[in-house]
């Protein structure tokens, strides 16, 4: 079965101006279980906010979300959160610097999971800290003493500790460097492993996505424009969205590929309304972009692409 | 925050050095006055309107007490409305505070009572209660602060959590399932009170001064013979007539110093808070 | 033999806050060559940005600032305020980090633009002013019409676009951008890259120092890279050598970890260390001197130079 599936999903904003902006425009996507999906979008594509969407947080405009077949609706805070947990990206404000780690850790296995001894809650988070490699921070550290990878590790670590059978996690190396970054994908592998969760990983980086998920769904403007097993985006990306996106990965750039990203580089002003939203930067675009919208579509065994070049 | 780093930190700021050796001063003279007073306060005890000297440090009154006694005396009265009202008022504040600002459902109706309060004139309301009631120490330190002194606070207070609302941890302590009443007054307040203790230093002053003029009108408590009230003892008696300074400069001059220095203490206090 | 712009020789930094001292920049020495773009690469906290600022002159006191930036003959840190004047934006540009709201929000691009040409005295009359802004506005690929535009109305992209406008207004000898594109997509980013670089082979950008943490972008843009960790220059060299032949544990650590193939770091004890190897603590080859000094750059080869006691120091 799948955990989260997301059923024609719209949502939209009011900013500051009153205009309505569509954070997420129809977006249809299931995850299944013990699986991580890499979600691949830049700033703006609407990944934060489908992210928010599928714990709860927000909730979509139009559209359903299901979680493990039932309505995300028809559960009660307290229990969709005991199965549903979400990771925020930033370690700094993400954390009330005034608790303490032990604080942190020990508030879902009370709240949630209704554990009242105290002295079951602190054997539990010891043992915890020991298997996902933070026995070094004293349960009594402060918050805001501990660094920014530290910070991250705590937050990685309160979602996983009640076993969730899935996690939304917004970025969790974004903020943080690069001698840190691994330790937090590893603590989540191992995480992952031990609660057999799902988790929607969060990203606009692709080489992450592509070194720790099993499939991969490319957000652009709200719409899933391509999604399907890594393999198969990695070896063949087919929108050309996703084929930019590829064409200056760290890889690509070593090897000096300047002629290829100059290429697919969007122009700068983009001032058409089309209908798919791509077409404005697209090198392929035909003049059916700009009056009708592409759906996704299986192009074979189980890899979709919102494009009409197929 | 160990008492090592606690030394330097209340030396180097001077605004909060002065306000705390002021405010400290007249605490401790107000606790020595329950131990010790040179003369019986009420009582006669030497010449009518003697200026000061080292016998009467502070002179005395028209009917002959000592003003220096009383000085001391009165401090207490003084200091507990001043303290008393500022500790009921920001009982009340934060608790409407919090609420107000955390549940958006209990804004609107909260907001509306604190305007309420805030544009009904509320000192002639006062005088008007205080002249039926003829209240003690106690029930003007209370009547100041539910009158006059919570708005400000719960506003201020309000505003605080509305900001603080919106921080992602506020939220991570949602999805830990930390029911709201704990997230509002564990988690929350740890973050404003030290801003709103601060805040509320000034309806301290303001209870001071308030109660000063209801002394001063005559319906306030003068029977414990508050600063304020001996100065309106000295001008009932005309002291200025008879040229006898000492006896309204002195509490005068010390509902002043005594205001500055909290002030100053909050300003210090407020400096502190913000570089934390 | 390329000529030398900027030389820089035993920079120290040292910010006084208002609770204890930071040292950002120790003991930095190199040069930056006619025509190259220099890249300085590291995570944050290395002292990048105070690097380019000490390059500007725009570290005050109480803050401090030692050693040499000589330009021209001249040292940049002992000029006097009018051959700062002269300096600043002239010879050398600066791109901010936080570039995105430095733009006046009350004024239209082109009248910020014509203020600033006629305040640098890059242009002496308006109507000079006007006629190269549009041409500036037109090479770095804006239309016309983005001069009418205000702040708000630009995406950051476009922004970027002026802002680099402005930096080059001057020619200027020497450009620094300081993590120029981090606030934006990675498809835009790479446009404004390309058009950076674009603008350096036409002539228009003489000598870039390149700030960025972003090791692609680093492989796209430097020529030569100086790598940095907490302040301290851990390597030196060209853009092959550091990514393909990495010296020092650091950058090595940096490149496994590009591929995700870094080892798993040993976890460090929570204890605070501020002499000797910032990356002592996590490095596999870590002896005891590493914890106690920290070691002169060691030359490997010609352009190739590591501060490690594996190789001397």
């Amino acid at each position: 079965m799948d955990v989260v599936s997301f059923e024609e999903v719209y949502k939209y904003f009011r900013d500051t101006t009153g205009k309505i902006i569509t954070a997420v425009d129809g977006v249809k996507l299931k995850i299944k279980e013990d699986e991580i999906m890499a979600l691949v979008g830049e700033s703006g594509s609407g990944k934060t906010t489908l992210g928010r969407i599928s714990v709860g947080l927000i909730q979509p405009s139009k559209g359903r979300v299901l979680f493990n077949g039932k309505e995300i609706s028809d559960y009660t805070k307290k229990e969709l959160w005991k199965r549903a947990q979400y990771i925020h990206q930033d370690p700094y404000s993400s954390l009330d610097p005034y608790l303490t780690v032990g604080d942190v850790l020990d508030r879902p296995l009370k709240y949630l999971l209704g554990i009242d001894d105290e002295k079951t809650r602190r054997e539990i988070v010891q043992s915890f800290l020991q298997r996902a490699g933070m026995e070094h921070i004293p349960l009594t550290t402060r918050i805001n003493r501990l660094s920014g990878g530290e910070r991250q590790r705590v937050l990685v670590g309160r979602a996983f500790i009640i076993k969730p059978k899935f996690v939304a996690a917004d970025e969790p190396t974004s903020m943080v460097d690069f001698v840190h970054r691994n330790e937090i994908l590893n603590m989540l592998f191992n995480l992952k492993k031990e609660s057999n969760s799902s988790i929607m990983f969060i990203t606009h980086d692709l080489s992450i996505a592509s070194y720790i998920s099993n499939r991969i769904a490319i957000m652009h403007k709200g719409r899933i424009v391509e999604f399907g097993s890594k393999n198969q985006v990695v070896d063949t990306p087919f929108h050309p969205y996703t084929q930019a996106l590829f064409s200056v990965t760290p890889e690509k750039l070593l090897k000096g590929s300047v002629a290829v990203s100059s290429k697919l580089v969007p122009r700068v002003f983009g001032l058409e309304q089309s209908r798919c939203k791509y077409a404005d930067v697209c090198p392929f675009v035909f003049e059916r972009c700009r009056k009708e919208t592409p759906v996704l579509r299986d192009v074979g065994d189980g890899h979709s692409v919102a494009c009409f070049k197929y | 925050m160990s008492a090592k780093n606690l030394l330097p930190i209340l030396t180097r700021n001077t605004y909060l050095f002065a306000g705390l050796v002021i405010v400290c001063f007249f605490v401790a003279l107000a606790l020595f006055g329950l131990f010790y007073l040179p003369h019986n306060p009420l009582e006669s005890v030497g010449p009518d309107y003697a200026p000061p000297s080292l016998r009467y440090l502070f002179g005395t009154t028209n009917i002959g007490q000592d003003v220096f006694s009383q000085w001391i005396f009165g401090a207490r009265s003084t200091l507990l409305v001043g303290f008393l009202s500022g500790l009921i008022t920001i009982l009340i504040g934060l608790a409407v505070g919090i609420v107000a600002g955390f549940i958006s459902l209990m804004d609107e109706p909260l907001m509306r009572v604190t305007d309420i309060f805030l544009a009904m004139p509320t000192l002639p309301l006062l005088i008007a209660i205080a002249e039926f009631v003829k209240p003690s120490i106690y029930s003007v330190s209370f009547l100041i602060a539910v009158l006059i002194g919570w708005p400000g606070t719960a506003r201020v207070v309000r505003s605080s959590v509305l900001s603080l609302k919106t921080q992602p941890y506020i939220e991570v302590a949602k999805l830990s399932g930390v029911p709201s009443y704990k997230i509002m007054f564990e988690d929350i307040i740890r973050h404003i009170l030290p801003l709103s203790l601060t805040y509320s230093l000034f309806s301290v002053i303001a209870a001071v001064l308030t109660e000063a003029s209801l002394d001063f009108i005559g319906v306030g408590p003068s029977t414990d013979y508050s600063w304020g009230a001996q100065i309106e003892l000295a001008n009932q008696a005309n002291a200025v007539l008879f040229g006898a300074w000492w006896w309204f400069l002195i509490p005068g001059l010390s509902i002043a110093i005594f205001s500055t220095g909290i002030a100053l203490l909050a300003y210090g206090l407020e400096s502190i808070f913000k570089e934390m | 033999m390329s000529q030398r712009v900027l030389e820089v020789k035993n920079l120290e930094v040292v910010y006084a806050l208002s609770t204890r001292m930071v040292q950002a920049v120790s003991d930095l020495s190199f040069e930056l060559l006619k025509g190259e773009t220099l890249g300085i690469m590291g995570e944050s906290g290395a002292g990048k940005s105070t690097v380019g600022w000490s390059i500007m002159r725009m570290i005050e006191p109480p803050h401090k600032v030692m050693g040499s930036i000589v330009t021209q003959g001249k040292d940049v840190l002992t000029m006097s305020e009018r051959e700062i004047a002269e300096y600043r934006w002239k010879r050398v540009a600066m791109i901010f980090q936080t570039a995105m709201n430095s733009l006046d929000p009350v004024s239209n691009v082109r009248k910020s633009f014509v203020r600033l040409l006629l305040d640098k005295r890059i242009c002496s009359s308006k109507s000079e002013a006007l006629k190269t802004c549009s041409n500036l506005l037109e090479m770095v690929g804006l239309s016309e019409s983005v001069g009418d535009m205000y702040p708000f109305e630009l995406s950051g992209g476009m922004k970027q676009r002026v802002l680099i406008a402005m930096a080059i207004a001057a020619n200027p000898e020497i450009l620094i951008a300081d993590e120029p594109t981090t606030a934006l997509d990675t498809l835009t980013q790479f446009s404004i890259l390309n058009l950076m670089s674009d603008l350096r082979k036409q002539g228009k950008i003489g000598s870039m120092i390149f700030i960025s943490h972003d090791l692609s972008v680093q492989a796209f843009m430097a020529d030569r890279i100086m790598v940095m960790l907490k302040g301290k220059m851990v390597e030196f060299g060209t853009k092959k050598e550091v990514f393909e032949t990495p010296k020092h544990p650091y950058t090595q650590f940096l490149m496994k970890s590009l591929k995700f193939q870094a080892e798993p770091i040993r976890l460090a004890e929570r204890q605070k260390q501020s002499v000797g190897c910032p990356f002592a603590k996590f490095c596999a080859f870590a002896m005891n001197r590493c914890f106690v000094e920290f070691p002169k750059p060691t030359a490997i080869s010609e352009t190739h130079k590591v501060s490690c006691f594996l190789f001397g120091g």
